[in-house]
């Protein structure tokens, strides 16, 4: 439903509104996420504690898991000062990360119902699961707070650094799944092929290392991953003000290079979804 | 009374503020075509594994639709599966966005291609009539403030702390259904959501089209139902393989509906048989012809038609008996006759000669498809010298199917006792 005069056409300009008419559209983009949110949220732990308990509850297992593999086993955590801490911080920002595209890749083929039957702003659709997951994310990151707090780390002035952390985390995130929604509409072994991309992501971030255990150029070739100067930052910020700064760790060339592909995915995520969005009723 | 002539005067103002309104719902010179890959690639891998181009070919499923929809006005739009109007509901809904042409809509408009979209089985009514209040097109603060009056519409205000999941298909439908009604617009999009549901709930859809028919809500009706389209609307498209075959009166469009569908309305549709006879005789061809003398398959109802058949002799016959029995499109006989029947001379015909037949009649035919059944008899045994099961068929048209075969030529009265 569309008050005054909506024109569905052909061509570029798909939907001519006049500016004082496109504004309620988006509006209601961010209504009807926050409404499916809320009901998706709502489905998962309404009168469910042990629900909410699990979504907090498997980060910190599988944290446990690593804690102990890498601190008592391989010992990586030698001469990293509060390592608990910092790995429970890089997995809060990597469940932030992974929770958002990986459940961006189907939803869009999921909302076919809703899609197919009714005119919904399509955005919306992914708007929701990023909502959703930033609200998961938020419960972790108070987890992960109390951690902090009780880990005997002096509260730093970076601390306040960390939302605006979160939001760059989520916002690639989001582009990413943006663009993983589209291809999955299109290609449906995405999902799987995201899955082990997501793996050796992982692996690429230093979530249970630090970018400084590495050489010279093995970390500015890492560092092509966004999240590890963001992770390697926050490290700094949060946990140890004495751990190595940005500079330090990478060669202006490669914060530069990281720097290009994050601003690349968050201008080419909305583009494409923006470029391929019309169709998609057409492919469900 | 003086009541009365408020709400005429409140009706003829408020018809007279439709009419000033511009037409809610313009569609101009619509098209829209989807590319059909000959062989779907589904996955990445598959594309990637073999580049090669995919042949593809184009299927037009709307070609120049155009029409409008004045205000207040109960539009239906009907055509048989496949026909293109579920596209061009979608379009018009916005979902699809055309090739070509555009599609202009004036005021709120609602799309109910489906009742309860979006409903969680896991959530109670109350948060379902929010969901889906939203995603029908109210905003959250207005889904919210109709909860109430949704449920108690629906009788289900003891019911609205339970989950959808334990409510039964009825209370479900009802729930969807009080939610519909409550979204407020200028101009609904309904498609066959009726389909579903029992009699007594259609009854109730039913109640409600006529209310919302009455309020002056524009309203367009997707179906294939034409009975629905001329109980209900104004006036009515026939679409057709993409193509607009008739806009107007919705007995006229029921008409072409007919014309359209001839005989994929029927279970079977009857081939023409073998020959089957002595072979004395051979039919060599069978048709109707209208009073303008032209061949056709086709009348309308209670216009006068001709039957022919034509036939020839292989051996010297004396007499022969020439005749016709008529079948419906469940293969019920509805009539017949013959020479002899009908006392009509017909001689003796020497090896070579032909014969025609005709039988001119009023079609008083209920609408629908009637074979003919041509035979030549011997005189003196009845053995068959020819005939040809469901040699030629005649199509009638009328508005309306009532049942049976013959439309009787008839008047209607009740005297109250």
């Amino acid at each position: 439903m569309a008050d005054g005069v909506t024109i569905v056409s052909a061509g570029s300009k798909a939907l001519r509104n006049s500016s004082a008419e496109s504004k309620p559209e988006s509006r209601r983009a961010v209504e009807i996420a926050w409404v499916l949110a809320k009901a998706d949220l709502k489905q998962r732990y309404m009168g469910s504690f042990f629900g909410f308990l699990w979504t907090l509850l498997k980060p910190l297992l599988l944290f446990g898991v690593l804690y102990t593999v890498f601190t008592r086993i391989i010992g990586i955590a030698e001469g990293i000062r509060n390592y608990p801490v910092y790995l429970l911080m890089a997995f809060t920002f990597w469940g932030l990360f992974v929770e958002i595209t990986t459940s961006s890749v189907a939803c869009l083929v999921e909302r076919g119902g809703i899609l197919l039957k009714i005119k919904v702003p399509i955005f919306s659709i992914p708007l929701a699961a990023v909502i959703v997951s930033s609200v998961q994310f938020l419960a972790t990151l108070a987890v992960f707070f109390g951690f902090l707090l009780g880990s005997g780390v002096d509260p730093q002035v970076g601390w306040l650094a960390l939302p605006l952390i979160a939001i760059c985390v989520g916002l690639f995130a989001s582009a990413i799944g943006w663009i993983l929604a589209i291809a999955y509409v299109y290609f449906r072994d995405v999902g799987p092929i995201w899955e082990v991309l997501a793996q050796v992501l992982f692996w690429a971030t230093p979530i249970i290392y630090v970018a400084d255990r590495f050489g010279k150029p093995l970390r500015d070739v890492l560092a092509f991953n966004p999240l590890s100067p963001l992770l390697t930052l926050s490290r700094r910020l949060i946990i140890d003000d004495t751990a190595p700064t940005l500079g330090q760790v990478y060669s202006p060339y490669a914060l530069a290079a990281s720097a290009l592909v994050y601003t690349a995915v968050i201008v080419i995520g909305p583009l494409v979804f923006k470029r391929f969005a019309p169709m998609v009723t057409e492919k469900l | 009374m003086n009541h009365a002539i408020d709400q005429e005067h409140e009706a003829t103002i408020a018809s007279a503020a439709v009419h000033d309104r511009q037409a809610p719902l313009t569609v101009d010179n619509v098209s829209k075509s989807f590319m059909v890959p000959s062989e779907r690639v589904a996955t990445f891998k598959e594309r990637v594994l073999r580049p090669g181009v995919i042949r593809k070919h184009r299927f037009d499923a709307l070609k120049k639709v155009s029409f409008d929809v004045q205000p207040g006005e109960f539009f239906g739009v009907v055509g048989r599966n496949g026909s293109g109007k579920s596209t061009l509901l979608k379009c018009m809904a916005g979902i699809y966005r055309p090739n070509t042409g555009s599609i202009t809509v004036n005021g709120r408009l609602a799309t109910f291609i489906e009742l309860g979209v979006g409903f969680n089985p896991d959530l109670n009514a109350y948060d379902n009539v929010l969901l889906n209040g939203t995603l029908m097109g109210l905003s959250p603060s207005e889904a919210k403030s109709r909860v109430e009056s949704v449920l108690a519409f629906g009788e289900l205000e003891e019911f609205a702390d339970l989950k959808l999941r334990n409510y039964s298909s009825g209370m479900h439908v009802r729930l969807a259904f009080a939610v519909a009604i409550s979204i407020d617009a200028d101009i609904l999009l309904i498609d066959e959501v009726l389909a579903v549901g029992d009699l007594a709930f259609q009854q109730k859809c039913f109640d409600e089209f006529n209310r919302i028919k009455e309020s002056g809500t524009t309203v367009v009706f997707v179906t294939h139902a034409m009975d629905l389209v001329e109980r209900f609307c104004d006036r009515a498209m026939i679409i057709e393989k993409g193509v607009v075959q008739e806009i107007g009166d919705p007995a006229a469009v029921a008409m072409r509906y007919e014309q359209i569908n001839v005989g994929k309305m029927a279970d079977v549709e009857f081939e023409r048989g073998t020959h089957v006879g002595d072979g004395a005789a051979e039919i060599l061809d069978a048709w109707f012809e209208n009073d303008d003398g032209l061949r056709t398959e086709e009348t309308p109802q209670g216009d006068f038609i001709t039957l022919f058949f034509e036939c020839r002799f292989n051996v010297d016959t004396e007499a022969p008996v020439l005749g016709f029995i008529m079948h419906d499109e469940a293969n019920r006989p509805i009539f017949a006759t013959d020479t002899r029947i009908d006392r009509v001379e017909t001689g003796s015909f020497a090896a070579g000669q032909t014969a025609k037949f005709s039988m001119r009649f009023r079609s008083s035919l209920e609408r629908g498809l009637f074979y003919c059944s041509p035979s030549v008899l011997h005189k003196a045994d009845s053995r068959v010298a020819d005939s040809v099961d469901h040699a030629c068929r005649l199509h009638v048209l009328g508005p309306r199917h009532r049942a049976g075969g013959v439309a009787l030529i008839h008047e209607t009265s009740v005297v109250r006792g």
